[in-house]
């Protein structure tokens, strides 16, 4: 039952912060004078003629309220301007991008949170022993290596040497011409499932195959991350006393680990497993960019590059969003481990 | 009176990268079955140690270098030394024959469990049998009632029940069993275990006063005053109705009025339960109050063991009347020890008193003084006798 009012109060609270991120990209836009506003709707060279009556139609001279009043309907309604470097509507870019992100950020966080988390306990639990040192090794190596360099290293051996076992891009030709024809029908534009929901052996290989070297240059990168987090908040939960009353209970130490450490321990890992989640969803340009994966972060470097200022806009409100989301599960999940969040520190 | 535990020579070392810390050097100590020993001396003096090495959860990089431990787990059996048997036997000692009781309840409590998931946990570890035997004659019932339109729908359930609760009694370890309780939805089969589990909870809860422990077992260790935090843990440690209860420091954490309660509890349930406890403390009045026998301990070894009556009355050790006069008292002037703890990187030659003592002698400067009885059951280390 507390569980459930403190969701209902966590709720609540988002429609503040949604609106102050609103504020704070209108703010930005208001930088612009009415005329550079109203050019950022123009769709054709033509219109550029009737700019006077674009500023009209959209309020552009109108009071602060009332133009943010306009803004925020129209982003309700999806209408979020053109994007020049992509020739469609910002809201489609984002829907056709944003796909190919989530992919990639389904198979990769998965493995950085889980594969971190686990790595992390084996390795206080067997601390100064030769598992530790293996896995803090492998963490150092990993965490310094340059995403850049590794993606290069990777497509040089797994594409370059071994001559095109793992592509770049995110399908064969051959592959994308028969996703993109009638006969296969695109249920999320994840291909994967997509693949998997027609039932379409081939596709779902080629795409895997595509999948394998971006999410390894993102995992060995994250993972080392979030091991040498888990690794220090494990050691010092195993320090508590509370881990000498389970050992004295007579506990076997995975029980002590597992059961009593790891929870404790997952608290601070938690928060930046969100953050991680959210900034692969939220586009990784260096990645995407090696390998030619046309994903957000991709799209969004080409409109900064090209300053396409509604889509650059767009991405900061998605940003914004994407990032309020993550952090209301990292909240709820939180009150889900810790019972001293969804009780609140009460009075002794 | 019998033997419940006899300590020999126990020497504990840490290695540290500053040195060898001499923690504990030749500790001898013998406690009796239903008595109270209570363990004196200052901050830092091995007092936890010792309580430790008898559950052998001395903390790297602390090494117990020599000694024996025996321990009488019952009258039938020998005597067994816990320092050489099994992990898995010093395990099964762990929280059934010998318990612990911490100095910080709220530290001691983990706290996102509920107190009824942590205590619940100690009887479900230690005494499953007999939750099988309450469980299967629970269902017994169940099967022997009249059927009814409920009882003929789950009445394959039940039977299967019957079945995992004989095989808990009979083969608790079995690998059958191990599969079963791992499986995801399979393993709520067992599910009157815990039931069970918890209804012992409850009435453990009730036997160490705690008011409404229905309410408790659903609480967590923050939502509690530290007075009930106590409780809770003395509850844990009790649940499996230990022979031996080491109490580390129990109430100096607590308020004064809530410190009488909880000494009045532990010596009520002593006499209930017919065990012995270690009670280690820093404070003499609260030996006095509860213990039996007291030992004082100074820089790792044992000094003085007397009657609390004999130790306060006709202390002996040079320590120990240090420590009587330092008690401070209405209206007098308290009586600091001069000088101060030895390092225990590099603890004096001798008798390591000797350079805070006023009446030492050459002797004390060269050799360790060995513990003598002068009068019955006074045990004292000093060449001055």
């Amino acid at each position: 039952m507390e569980f459930r009012a403190y969701v209902v109060r966590r709720l609540f609270l988002i429609i503040p912060v949604l609106f102050g991120v609103s504020l704070l990209i209108f703010g930005v836009l208001q930088l612009f004078s009415p005329v550079e506003r109203a050019s950022l709707y123009v769709t054709d060279p033509r219109q550029l003629a009737h700019l006077d009556h674009i500023i009209e139609l959209y309020g552009l001279d109108q009071p602060v309220w009332t133009q943010y009043g306009t803004w925020i309907n129209q982003v309700i309604h999806g209408n979020l301007g053109w994007s020049k470097v992509v020739s469609m509507p910002v809201i489609d870019a984002m829907a056709n991008f944003l796909p190919a992100t989530l992919e990639l950020a389904l198979f990769a966080a998965p493995l950085i949170i889980v594969g971190g988390i686990f790595l992390g306990s084996k390795a206080a639990a067997h601390k100064d022993k030769m598992a530790d040192h293996a896995t803090r090794l492998a963490a150092i190596i990993g965490w310094s290596l340059p995403t850049f360099w590794l993606g290069l290293m990777l497509l040089m051996v797994f594409y370059g040497y071994f001559s095109g076992l793992l592509p770049p891009e995110r399908l064969s030709t051959q592959m994308n011409v028969l996703v993109h024809s009638g006969s296969f029908i695109q249920y999320t534009g994840l291909h994967v499932i997509d693949a998997i929901l027609n039932g379409n052996v081939p596709v779902l290989l080629d795409s895997l195959r595509h999948l394998v070297l971006p999410v390894i240059t993102l995992t060995v990168v994250n993972l080392a991350f979030i091991m040498r987090l888990m690794r220090s908040s494990m050691l010092e939960s195993l320090g508590k006393g509370y881990i000498l009353t389970a050992r004295a209970k007579g506990l076997d130490e995975n029980t002590v680990v597992k059961k009593h450490a790891r929870r404790n321990a997952m608290i601070p890992v938690l928060t930046v497993s969100g953050y991680i989640f959210a900034a692969i969803v939220n586009g990784v340009v260096i990645t995407e960019t090696i390998f030619n994966y046309k994903g957000l972060g991709w799209w969004a470097w080409q409109s900064a590059v090209h300053l396409d200022i509604p889509s650059v806009l767009g991405f900061a409100l998605f940003n914004g969003i994407l990032f309020v989301l993550t952090n209301l599960v990292v909240d709820l999940l939180y009150a889900r481990i810790d019972p001293r969040v969804r009780l609140g520190e009460q009075a002794r | 009176m019998d033997e419940l535990l006899r300590i020999r020579g126990l020497t504990v070392r840490f290695y540290t990268y500053d040195g060898v810390v001499q923690a504990l050097e030749n500790v001898d100590l013998d406690i009796n079955q239903k008595e109270t020993f209570g363990l004196v001396g200052e901050t830092g003096c091995g007092k936890t140690l010792t309580a430790l090495s008898i559950l052998r959860l001395i903390p790297p990089p602390g090494r117990i270098e020599c000694g024996s431990i025996c321990f009488n787990i019952d009258d039938e059996n020998e005597p067994v030394d816990l320092l050489t048997i099994s992990e898995d036997g010093i395990r099964a000692i762990r929280g059934s024959k010998i318990s612990m009781v911490f100095q910080e309840p709220s530290a001691a409590l983990n706290p996102v469990y509920t107190i009824g998931d942590q205590i619940s946990e100690v009887i479900l570890l230690h005494r499953r049998q007999e939750l099988g035997q309450r469980a299967l004659e629970a269902v017994n019932a169940l099967l022997a009632e009249t059927p009814g339109f409920i009882s003929t729908l789950a009445r394959p359930i039940w039977l299967m029940e019957r079945k995992l609760y004989q095989q808990v009694i009979q083969a608790p370890s079995s690998l059958w069993l191990t599969i079963i309780s791992r499986i995801f939805l399979v393993k709520r089969l067992l599910w009157r275990l815990k039931d069970e589990a918890q209804k012992i909870t409850i009435s453990v809860l009730g036997e160490v006063e705690i008011p409404d422990p229905q309410r408790l077992t659903r609480q967590y260790p923050h939502q509690l005053s530290g007075g009930m935090e106590q409780r809770a843990v003395i509850a844990m440690a009790l649940a499996c109705s230990p022979k031996f209860l080491i109490a580390d420091e129990p109430t100096t954490s607590l308020d004064v009025t809530i410190q009488a309660q909880i000494l009045e509890l532990l010596n009520r349930l002593k006499v209930e339960w017919e065990s012995s406890i270690l009670y280690i403390t820093h404070d003499l009045g609260v030996a006095a109050e509860i213990c039996d026998r007291v030992g004082v301990m100074y820089a790792g070894s044992l000094c003085e063991i007397a009657k609390v009556d004999d130790l306060y009355a006709n202390p002996l050790h040079p320590y120990t009347k240090a420590l009587l006069a330092a008690v401070p008292k209405l209206g007098e002037e308290p009586h600091s020890i001069g000088g101060s703890v030895p390092d225990p990187l590099e603890p004096p030659p001798g008798c390591r008193f000797h350079p805070r003592c006023s009446s030492a002698m050459e002797k004390c400067r060269e050799q360790v003084p060995l513990m003598r009885e002068l009068a019955p059951g006074h045990f004292v280390a000093c060449y001055m006798y």
